[in-house]
């Protein structure tokens, strides 16, 4: 085989496509702390979601891991409800939420647009985003609400949790 | 006339399906060429312009609900345009298309942008306490709602159908980071 100048052209845009492949990959997946952030988000996300009926066991199981994401004691505020404001344990958090998530047959909590400013010295992050609950209720009605999430978070031996939601409508009259 | 063809073997062989006249073996060479590597590369190429161009800058939207009438239909479809408010900010009076969690989008009309004060006497807007002539809406209109005073960095949103029920219609304040574009026509 005779190699050819446009082999080489070849060669080289090959690479090039690929280094900039990498350069991305590196630039996405590398470990700062938004990418930590993100990728707590989508854990609580992917905990909270269910898309088939589900045992009690593997229930409590998600909904203790899911309270793990957040501090000891995480405080809500939610607009317009305030029996769901207050400061919540661990423990008090998982057990709302396995009460919450046995309510639905399915439930997919989608979390978009964050936006995170993060104070690195201090340890703090304030992250605001939107917020999709939809799913189906036991009773069969479907529920879709969406919302605009203020949180705060801890950097902490743990990692990142979560220690502050605020709840308000995404547009209010 | 070469560069038609992806390899001398795809020239060949539309050439002979062309030799054999039957506009099946014509079109089937034309459209789905043996896999040759300039073939994929170029669908490649092709399905990922047309996925960053469809999904960041020209979005497709179906319409669904009657708030924009009789400006918008209530079903209709659209595309919105990303870079309309890249390098600006919205305008009073105009249209915006708003992220409104995963899946869906608002399409509003501008009335108030921030630090305005904003209220609906008997269905007409009073905007920093004049009334604002408004020839798009779809009226009768009874709304009532007090003023109030945009915050910072939101703009207040209205659809032009004002016939509905106040309770019905989401309209109000919303953050300028859910801005997804205007549309396109």
């Amino acid at each position: 085989m005779v190699i050819q100048t446009r082999h080489i052209v070849w060669t080289v845009l090959f690479l090039i496509v690929l280094a900039a492949l990498g350069v991305s990959l590196w630039l996405w997946l590398r470990p700062t702390d938004e990418n930590r952030i993100r990728a707590r988000f989508g854990k609580l996300s992917e905990l909270v979601s269910k898309n088939a009926r589900e045992g009690a066991i593997p229930a409590v199981t998600r909904a203790r891991e899911a309270a793990s994401l957040f501090t000891e004691k995480s405080s809500f505020a939610v607009d317009g409800l305030d029996w769901m404001a207050g400061p919540f344990t661990r423990e008090k958090l998982s057990a709302n939420m396995f009460r919450s998530r046995s309510m639905f047959d399915k439930i997919k909590l989608s979390l978009d647009d964050l936006e995170p400013e993060i104070d690195s010295e201090k340890g703090t992050a304030k992250i605001f985003l939107s917020a999709v609950l939809s799913g189906t209720l036991k009773d069969g009605r479907a529920v879709r609400e969406v919302r605009e999430l203020e949180c705060g978070m801890l950097r902490t031996d743990e990692g990142w949790l979560f220690d502050s939601f605020k709840v308000r409508q995404i547009i209010k009259k | 006339m070469r560069r038609l063809y992806n390899t001398e073997e795809h020239r060949q062989e539309v050439k002979e399906a062309l030799n054999t006249g039957s506009m099946w073996l014509i079109l089937r060479a034309f459209f789905f060429p043996k896999m040759a590597r300039a073939f994929l590369i170029r669908v490649l190429i092709v399905i990922l312009t047309a996925w960053v161009f469809f999904k960041f800058i020209c979005m497709p939207l179906v319409i669904q609900g009657e708030s924009m009438k009789p400006t918008y239909p209530s079903r209709g479809f659209m595309f919105g345009w990303a870079p309309a408010y890249w390098f600006k900010t919205p305008h009073r009076g105009d249209i915006v298309i708003m992220k409104y969690g995963r899946g869906a989008m608002l399409l509003k009309r501008v009335i108030g942008l921030p630090g305005d004060r904003v209220a609906f006497k008997d269905g007409k807007l009073i905007r920093n306490g004049e009334a604002v002539d408004e020839p798009y809406i779809l009226g009768p209109s009874d709304w009532n709602l007090p003023e109030r005073t945009v915050e910072r960095n939101h703009y207040y949103l209205v659809g032009d159908n004002r016939s509905v029920p106040m309770e019905a219609h989401i309209f109000g304040e919303m953050h300028k980071r859910y801005l997804a574009g205007a549309p396109l026509w």
